[in-house]
């Protein structure tokens, strides 16, 4: 009874009903019925509270700036540069472009925080490329959505921040910590994409491009090439932070595209804006309701139900490590990875780090990737409907293609649990430990 | 038995805060004083609400109970409260807390139960310990120092006035995004307590502290006045004695706490630099400008009553003392 | 009789529609303006500490902006395994169900959201708890006076964008009802329904050149 939300959750988006009325009304019945937890319908109102603080964030702010920059760079003629010089890079490869998604979301995770901003920017510039080569929309949305979730685990990092914050971690030290696991998932991903490329004969450029060739497409891209100069620059030099860089990436398209390519007449500026304005606001509402729906599971305590459950199970550390990890796995696919952080992190941290001597900042990296894949699987993946919002293809047909992706993520995860040193390793030689 | 009578507290920090133990010190008292007829629930980590704001709307419509709001967090709905912000207003620890036990306190109580209605004062304890200048790259001395240094303020107003009228640049920057700011140099400094800086990393980066205790930080704990006029006299009284108990672990906890921050910011390489009694002098000229200013906004009524506080507790601390060491 | 409803209803929410799409942009627009003035002011080292709370109420507001359109347009994420499965009929009547739930949390919610803002619903909530059985009158309206700090505009105003984007979305899910009860009453005769996705950024303007400009 005490996760009768869940089930009804699970219920509702069964039968089609769109998530995020999903979440918000599995969060109302529970307490209208009764169905666990100490709720009256004053708690009703506590839901709506949920809902409007879930999107009252500064640093959730980077999210529509993202899509705004990735909007204009869309439509502005960037992207379409940036993709014609990596073609000329590594273009003659077997899904070159697939290949150059996965590293753009490598660089990408230096500039954000966030694996949803992470897909909405990069998704709404390379999946109408990829499919314009011809790559299937799926593929290009999977390969897209799997490779987002390296934002947040290569600083810097949103969710860090909160496990530091409520851990009393350094958060120096899970930023180093999280470079290894983010760079191997990166690796992980393009090994699959090479063995995709190989079997299903993934499009490439004709030839190799000469030097010339590269550095005329290198000049005609000098712009799009410049923004993550700018915006690593702009964050180190102390000018902006990282949340400001998504509105400075926005600005800098939107002179680009308007005055130095003019690929955008002002008149058409307005649709770029609405068109990024409603998918940003769809993605925001819904962040809302999973606070709101994160909250109930919160008050009816189903996450200590879980931990009861799982020091029920044995005593054994690698058989609990291993426990641990289909924990978060199964909790990162219905909870957002924040609230994930937020109510498990203090009760998982207990058992692990104070009672079984798990070291305090491979257990908060361990939990931080954890939660982050989670966010690219169903049902319940922001970075899944991030990707499915951007590139129109369905949540279940883009899990159905990410699948191989996830199984590579799940790899490093189990890796990097069972062996710390490729964690702790540069938080210790950056003398962070 | 009756069902016991639950009250809810939300905090907003972890269950390492002083308000977290003083609300166990209260649970305990209030469920054994009451022989069970109430019970407390504590909501730690923001899990029942998110935000000062979003708790004080809970609090004040009824579905959270107990919430204890700062200094800053009262001026969201009473707004002439941010007298207990301004600069300097409290020499030291013992004067704040005498203050906070005297007559100031039924004023204010009254006062908002007057225009907000709502809410019942319970107590005054503290969280977090002073508010102090944090530097990144050179050591703040005199006011003059601070001209032009970009420091991390919250958005409040006299936190804001504060440093314009220091000559420096108040930059509101998000609580998660403050550790990245100061590597960067995105800001130059924070005004937080020792145990908030050491608690989130800052020492990482935060090399200089002047002790200048420009401000106190108070914590204010509120009742909803429905959930209190519900309970009958003999519990009213628990309650009310519960809030006491919790005030002085509330009270004491940062001051322990924050020998450990200082030994781990020192230990770190920051250096600690104590004013001497002519730039703590040239500081207080200095905010002279923000109680300009909060006069002009909400008049003398508030600043003429807590200074006189201040000066009858003085008196009576400096009277103690006397009959102590004759 | 229904067709002409749900015409005249679809003539009022196109209209809506066009009002709304415009706001999202400017809200988006000022976002954008909000943060580049939060660089610039602090690099020229002026004060700018409004605009961090501005933000603060931009982004909810924008959600609750583009719910309507959203819900027009049908681009909220579902999972639609379901009424693919099912014969068209049955998908049909699935539909209007789910519409109707949907209908009726965003009624609640709007009594909610009203109550928020500070005005009792009277016998339209007592109705309405009657109906569902849940006690809303036990919720009080919100009157009291916070306020967002620097920028002194209290929250209840801010709030007000809930009610009446709720209002506007039942307005959209009712064309959804008439449209989807007009198929099942007449499939052959009623006008297409609105198909999912109807518009995503992906989809933007095709760039007129080719790659290899
Ligand atoms: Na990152
Ligand atoms: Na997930």
């Amino acid at each position: 009874m005490q996760v009768a939300f869940l089930w009804i959750f699970l219920l509702a988006l069964a039968l089609s009903v769109p998530v995020v009325f999903g979440l918000i009304g599995a969060t109302g019945l529970v307490m209208v019925l009764d169905l666990g937890g100490d709720f009256d319908a004053r708690d009703l109102n506590s839901v709506v509270s949920q809902i409007w603080s879930g999107m009252s964030s500064v640093p959730l702010m980077a999210l529509p700036m993202f899509i705004l920059a990735g909007e204009l760079m869309n439509t502005g003629g960037i992207t379409r540069r940036l993709v014609a010089f990596s073609q000329t890079l590594i273009g003659h490869l077997r899904g070159g472009l697939a290949h150059v998604n996965i590293l753009s979301s490598v660089l990408f995770a230096g500039l954000s925080g966030s694996a949803v901003a992470d897909t909405s920017a990069l998704g709404s510039m390379l999946v109408p490329e990829m499919e314009r080569q011809g790559y299937t929309r799926r593929f290009a949305a999977a390969v897209t959505a799997a490779s987002s979730v390296i934002g947040p685990i290569i600083p810097p990092s949103g969710i860090m921040i909160i496990y530091a914050f409520i851990m009393g971690v350094s958060p120096a030290a899970l930023f180093a910590g999280g470079i290894v696991p983010g760079l191997m998932i990166g690796a992980g991903l393009m090994g699959v994409t090479w063995l995709y490329a190989r079997r299903y004969d993934f499009p490439v450029a004709n030839r190799r491009a000469t030097l010339r060739e590269v550095g005329q497409a290198g000049r005609r891209t000098i712009w799009a090439l410049l923004t993550p100069v700018i915006l690593l620059g702009g964050i180190l030099s102390g000018l902006f932070t990282p949340t400001e860089a998504a509105g400075i990436a926005a600005a800098y398209a939107l002179v680009v595209a308007v005055f130095v390519l003019r690929e955008i007449r002002l008149a058409e500026l307005g649709a770029v804006f609405t068109r990024a304005a409603v998918a940003s606001g769809v993605i925001l509402l819904l962040i809302g309701a999973a606070k709101a729906f994160g909250w109930v599971a919160d008050q009816v305590g189903a996450a200590q139900m879980l931990a009861d459950l799982m020091l029920g199970l044995t005593q054994n550390r690698l058989l609990l490590l291993i426990v641990l990890n289909i924990l978060l796995l199964i909790v990162g696919m219905f909870l957002d990875a924040g609230p994930a952080i937020l109510i498990l992190g203090p009760i998982l941290s207990e058992v692990y780090v104070d009672q079984l001597g798990v070291d305090p900042v491979h257990f908060a990296i361990v939990m931080c990737v954890n939660v982050t894949v989670g966010l690219a699987t169903p049902p319940m993946g922001l970075v899944l409907f991030a990707a499915s919002s951007i590139s129109g293809e369905r949540v279940e047909t883009i899990a159905r293609a990410l699948l191989p992706f996830l199984a590579v993520e799940i790899a490093v995860i189990f890796v990097i649990t069972l062996w710390p040193a490729p964690v702790l390793f540069l938080p210790r030689i950056m003398g962070l430990l | 038995q009756d069902d016991p009578i639950v009250l809810k507290i939300a905090t907003l920090g972890p269950e390492e805060d002083e308000d977290f133990a003083g609300s166990q010190v209260f649970k305990n008292h209030v469920e054994s004083a009451s022989n069970g007829a109430l019970s407390v629930e504590i909501y730690p980590n923001g899990r029942f609400c998110s935000n000062a704001d979003e708790c004080s709307e809970a609090l004040l419509d009824g579905r959270l109970d107990i919430f204890m709001t700062t200094n800053g967090g009262l001026a969201g709905w009473y707004p002439p409260a941010q007298f207990l912000d301004l600069p300097y207003l409290f020499p030291n620890d013992r004067v704040a807390e005498c203050v906070f036990d005297g007559p100031l306190k039924a004023q204010l109580r009254d006062a908002v139960l007057t225009d907000v209605g709502a809410v019942r004062l319970m107590a005054m304890s503290n969280t977090g310990g002073w508010r102090n200048i944090a530097t990144t790259d050179k050591q703040v001395k005199t006011p003059a120092d601070v001209a032009g240094l970009k420091l991390r303020t919250i958005a409040a107003d006299v936190q804001v006035q504060l440093v314009e009228a220091l000559g420096g640049s108040p930059t509101p920057i998000a609580w998660p995004e403050v550790y990245t700011s100061l590597g960067t140099g995105v800001v130059e400094g924070t005004k937080n307590g020792i145990t908030d800086i050491v608690g989130m990393g800052f020492e990482d980066h935060l090399k200089y502290i002047i002790l200048d205790g420009h401000a106190y930080m108070g914590a204010l704990w509120w009742i909803n006045e429905g959930t209190f006029q519900a309970l009958d006299d003999a519990q009213k009284r628990i309650v009310y004695d519960g809030f006491q108990e919790l005030k002085w672990t509330a009270r004491q906890l940062p001051k322990l706490k924050s020998v450990e921050a200082f030994d781990t910011f020192r230990a770190a390489g920051g250096e600690v630099y104590s004013p001497t009694p002519e730039e703590k002098a040239a500081f207080q000229d200095a905010a002279q400008p923000v109680w300009t200013w909060y006069e002009e906004q909400f008049g003398r009524d508030w600043i003429d009553a807590a200074t006189q506080a201040v000066a009858t507790c003085e008196t009576e601390l400096d009277a103690e003392y006397e009959d102590a060491a004759r | 009789m229904l067709g002409a409803a749900r015409r005249a209803l679809a003539r009022v929410n196109r209209w809506i529609e066009a009002v709304l799409v415009p706001l999202c942009g400017l809200t988006i627009a000022a976002m954008l303006v909000v943060v580049c003035l939060t660089v610039a002011a602090r690099l020229t080292g002026l004060s700018a500490p409004w605009t961090e709370k501005l933000i603060l109420v931009l982004l909810p507001a924008l959600a609750f902006l583009a719910a309507p359109v959203a819900y027009r347009r049908r681009a909220n994420v579902a999972l639609d395994m379901l009424p693919d499965a099912l014969p068209p009929r049955a998908a049909m009547v699935l539909r209007l169900g789910v519409h109707l739930a949907v209908a009726l949390i965003l009624t609640i919610g709007l009594d909610l959201t009203l109550r928020k803002v500070g005005i009792d619903p009277g016998a339209w909530g007592r109705g309405l708890s009657a109906l569902t059985g849940i006690d809303l009158t036990s919720i009080r309206p919100f009157r009291a006076p916070i306020k967002i700090p620097v920028l002194n505009i209290e929250w209840r105003w801010v709030y007000i964008v809930m009610p009446v984007m709720l209002s506007l979305t039942l307005l959209m899910v009712l064309e959804q009802i008439l449209g989807t009860l007009d198929h099942l009453i007449a499939p052959t005769r009623a006008a297409p329904l609105p198909r999912r996705g109807g518009d995503t950024p992906a989809r933007g303007t095709p760039p007129s050149q080719g790659l290899g400009e």
